[in-house]
This record gives C-alpha cells, sequence and structure tokens, in this order.
C-alpha cells in the first residue's frame, strides 16, 4: 500500500496489532493460571483420594493441554488430545465436571487469540478498499457483498462470520461442512 | 490504606445501604459501556463533519488533490476489466488502482498534468458519501468484533470462576462472583482502574452516609450524588465488596491461594478490557472523520491521532502509540509500578 492515506491508516492498525499481541501475552498469563488450579486441586490430600482414576487422568491430560498450548507446544497434539479428552468426559460425569469449565476456558482464550488477529486482517480490508473507493468514487451492492465476502475470509469463527452477516446482506452462507476445530 | 491519625473515622454501612449502592454503581457502569462507542463516534462525526466542509471547501479554492471527475472519466486501468466481468467485481482482494500508470492519450495525459494533484493522494468528489457509508459500515463490523473479544475474556474468567466454585464456600464464591461483576463494569466499563479502589473512598462513604441518614438507601438515586461523581460510586462499590472479601479471607484459612488465579483471570479480563476500550475509542473517532487522501484531511487526521495518543494510559501502550502511529518518541513519564490486583486486593 503506497498511498499516504492508507499509509497513516496502517500506523493505527499496526499500533493495533501491538495492542493485541500485548493482550495475547497477558492471555497466556490468564492460562496459566488454569494450571494454577489443577495444581490447587491435585494438592488437596482429601480431594484427591475422592476423585476416580479417570478423574485424575482427565486432570493429567489437561495439564498436557496446557503445556501443548503454549506458544512453543504442539497445537496439533493440544487438538488430539483435547478431542479424546471431550470423549472421554462426555460418558463420565465425574470427568466432565472438571473437564468442561476449564477445556471452555481454553478455548475461549484461543479464541480471543483468533478474534484479534482476524479483526487486524479485517481493518487491512477496510483500508485498501476504503481507498478504491475514494480513488473510483464507486461502491455499488456488488462491491459491497465482495467486501463483506472478503470480510468472511479474514474469519476462523462463526461467532465472527454471523455478525458480518447482520452487517452486510447477501454474503455468502455459512458452509455446512466447515471443521469442527476445538483449538485453531 | 494510609494511617493519618487525622483522617476523619470511616461511618460503616449496612448490607442494605451497600447493596444499594451497588446496584446505583452497576446501573452506571451499565449505561456507561453501551454509550461509549455510540457517543464517541457520533459527537466525533459532529466535530469531523465540520473538518471535512472546511477541508472540501478548501479543496474548491486551491484544487491541489481534488480530480475532476470529468477530466478522469476514462476508465482506470484495472477498471476497464472490471468493468467488464461486473458480475463479480474483484474489489477487496485487488490492489489499489495503479493511479501512477499514464493516461490513455497523449491529451488526457496533459489534463492530468495540468490540473491533477500527487496521484496518489487523489479522490473523486463523489466518493466522499460513499466513503462515509462504507465507514459506518465499517465502524458497525469492528464494533462487534470488539465486543467478540471483550466476551470471550469475560467468558474465560467466567470458567475459571465456575471452576474454582468446588473448593469455595457459598459466601466467598458470592463474594468473589459480585466483586468481579462490579469490580469488571467499576474499571473498564465506567474507566475506574482497580488503584483507584480506595482513592478517596474516605470522603465519599462520608458523603453518601450523611445522604443515608436523610433517606433510606432504596430512595437514593444517582441524582442524590453530585455531578461527576458516578466513578467514584463505582469505586465505592468495589470497595464495598472488598470489605466482604477481606473479611472471608481473614475467616477462612487457605482461601487467599484459592483466590489468586481467580483474580489474575479478573486481571487479564480487565486490561484487555482497558485496551479494548481505547481501539475502540480510537476507531470510533478515525471512522467518523470522513478523512480523505488530500494534503488537509491527513493533517486533520495527524491532529485527530494527537489527540488520541491522550486516551493511552500505561506507559507501555503510550510508548507504543507514539513510536507507532506519531513517529516519534513519547514524552517522559515517571515509570509506573505494574498493576497486580492480588498486591491491591492483599
Amino acid at each position: 500500500m503506497t498511498d499516504k492515506l492508507s499509509s497513516h491508516f496502517e500506523d493505527l492498525i499496526e499500533f493495533m496489532d501491538q495492542s493485541f499481541t500485548w493482550c495475547a501475552k497477558e492471555s497466556e498469563e490468564a492460562t496459566s493460571q488454569v494450571n494454577e488450579i489443577l495444581s490447587m486441586l491435585l494438592d488437596d490430600a482429601n480431594r484427591v483420594a475422592a476423585m476416580s482414576k479417570e478423574t485424575l487422568d482427565a486432570i493429567g491430560s489437561m495439564q498436557e493441554i496446557i503445556s501443548a498450548l503454549k506458544p512453543s507446544g504442539d497445537r496439533e497434539a493440544a487438538n488430539r488430545l483435547a478431542k479424546a479428552l471431550l470423549e472421554a468426559a462426555a460418558e463420565d460425569q465425574d470427568v466432565n465436571q472438571f473437564v468442561s469449565p476449564i477445556m471452555e476456558a481454553l478455548q475461549f482464550q484461543d479464541r480471543i487469540h483468533q478474534n484479534m488477529n482476524n479483526t487486524v486482517k479485517m481493518m487491512r480490508v477496510w483500508r485498501d478498499v476504503r481507498y478504491k473507493i475514494a480513488v473510483t468514487g464507486k461502491f455499488s451492492n456488488e462491491d459491497r457483498i465482495k467486501f463483506g465476502n472478503t470480510l468472511l475470509e479474514c474469519t476462523t469463527m462463526v461467532e465472527e462470520r454471523d455478525l458480518i452477516r447482520r452487517h452486510i446482506e447477501g454474503v455468502e452462507p455459512e458452509n455446512a461442512t466447515q471443521d469442527d476445530v476445538i483449538f485453531f | 490504606m494510609s494511617s493519618n491519625p487525622n483522617k476523619p473515622t470511616r461511618p460503616s454501612l449496612s448490607a442494605d445501604q451497600i447493596e444499594a449502592i451497588s446496584a446505583i454503581a452497576a446501573d452506571i457502569a451499565k449505561a456507561a459501556v453501551a454509550e461509549t462507542f455510540q457517543s464517541c463516534f457520533e459527537q466525533a462525526v459532529l466535530a469531523e463533519l465540520e473538518t471535512l466542509k472546511h477541508a472540501v471547501a478548501l479543496e474548491h479554492v486551491a484544487p491541489d488533490a481534488v480530480v475532476d471527475e470529468k477530466k478522469n472519466s476514462a476508465p482506470l486501468p484495472d477498471e476497464k476489466s472490471a468493468e467488464a466481468s461486473a458480475a463479480q467485481p474483484d474489489l477487496a482482494l485487488e490492489e489499489p488502482v495503479p493511479l501512477e500508470e499514464p493516461s490513455s492519450s497523449p491529451a488526457e495525459a496533459a489534463s492530468a498534468e495540468s490540473c491533477a494533484p500527487p496521484l496518489q493522494d487523489a479522490f473523486v468528489e463523489s466518493s466522499i458519501p460513499l466513503l462515509q457509508e462504507f465507514d459506518r459500515l465499517m465502524a458497525d463490523v469492528f464494533q462487534s468484533q470488539l465486543e467478540g473479544v471483550c466476551k470471550l475474556a469475560g467468558d474465560t474468567t467466567g470458567n475459571i470462576l465456575q471452576l474454582s466454585n468446588g473448593f469455595m464456600d457459598e459466601k466467598a464464591k458470592n463474594a468473589i462472583m459480585d466483586f468481579h461483576q462490579l469490580y469488571m463494569k467499576g474499571t473498564s466499563e465506567a474507566q475506574v482502574t482497580a488503584e483507584g479502589v480506595n482513592r478517596h473512598v474516605d470522603v465519599i462513604f462520608t458523603k453518601i452516609n450523611e445522604k443515608i441518614k436523610h433517606q433510606s438507601p432504596a430512595e437514593l438515586s444517582v441524582e442524590d450524588l453530585e455531578e461527576g461523581d458516578d466513578e467514584t460510586m463505582a469505586r465505592l462499590s468495589v470497595s464495598g465488596i472488598q470489605r466482604r472479601l477481606e473479611m472471608i479471607i481473614s475467616l477462612e484459612e487457605g482461601i487467599k491461594e484459592k483466590l489468586i488465579p481467580i483474580l489474575h483471570s479478573m486481571q487479564f479480563e480487565d486490561v484487555l478490557n482497558q485496551r479494548v476500550q481505547h481501539l475502540s475509542e480510537m476507531w470510533a473517532t478515525v471512522f467518523s472523520g470522513g478523512y480523505l487522501p488530500t494534503e488537509a484531511s491527513m493533517a486533520a487526521l495527524q491532529e485527530t491521532y494527537q489527540e488520541l495518543a491522550k486516551k493511552c494510559s500505561s506507559l507501555e501502550e503510550t510508548g507504543q502509540f507514539y513510536r507507532t502511529v506519531l513517529h516519534q518518541e513519547p514524552p517522559e513519564a515517571p515509570a509506573e509500578p505494574k498493576k497486580n490486583l492480588v498486591d491491591i486486593l492483599f
């Protein structure tokens, strides 16, 4: 992007990216707190004595998942472990009691990262399309839909796409065969 | 807390009084967050509309940037192919129109040379309302996206709270949940910082208690406080919950350690909300500015950026804004200790 105004906008987008990177670091800290809670549970001898082997195994798996979700970790392994864990939890009420909130907390944090990254991508689309409107003086309904579809390409989550569809009519519908991803 | 011997004794409030004040603070905070983006956007629109009108008027007097649409009526290089396939305009993914390329005829080139501005700053007048519409559309999408980020952060804390329920009794659980609710509303939405929890609280307690003496807590309303007291009200209610937490911590051995992960999670939610709030306000201002690729408009944008720098709160955020957006070193400021909710509470 070479025009001056877009370059000025890019500065603010870059700042937004830096802010989000900072937030992501804070988020890692929050993830480590989930691990703290698990350690606390395991330190409680009375509680551990009352837990089934399945529950203790599940807590161990969750600690592995948290480790795999670190920036240097193996995200594929985290997904494999998480899928296996959720299957086990579905069959055991006690295991589910521990697994569900932790998995949700981890997923939410992962989704925050996605949401922030995708927002930056969207703003760059806005910057480019805006420039084109400025120099051509054209923004038809087709262009609007095309813009919406390009925003959809910046997303990774159904919720994001639903929001775009709410604001821009006529964009592509949801693809029913999207992968059911636990961690992105 | 200060141990000043001259400090007046803090009047105590009943649980009902604290509840009533908490409810008022919650209402204030709720209203504040709903209005922040919208009001920021609308105020900025009004202000920037004037700037835009002025900028456009200037361009008409000295057209150093506006391209005359009649003179510029020849299709832009890639516009020809775009029009040929109008059913599938490849708008968003295209590179910007390469305006540096010469016009299709020598006459047009001469015409453009004689009256056109530096080409990379060119725009057509008819784009002005379209840009406003487009920016408004993006403002809506952007705001929804940011709300999604904040909601996810809140859900994360909610899950950690749920997980912690297993090792807390009902009283502690309710206190921490109330604290979470008020802390988040009081900090990110009404712009109250965690450090401010105890600030001026003695004065405010005195002031509120005086009012309570003459009317029941249920009758208290926002209007009962002086204008501008909404933030201190929120702070006060956070402080009330804080005291309940302190009492629980002092009564139950080991609860402090159990609360720490929850408080860390709350702090994450808080700092994320604050940063997102700043971005929301900054972009609301930019979206509403109707900025054009003209020298006058870009100068106005730079002025806007100077103003936006004031929205930054931490040294790190301020430094990043100055270096990345303003391309200058930030003003010197004293080092700030890292905010830590655990240290503040315990």
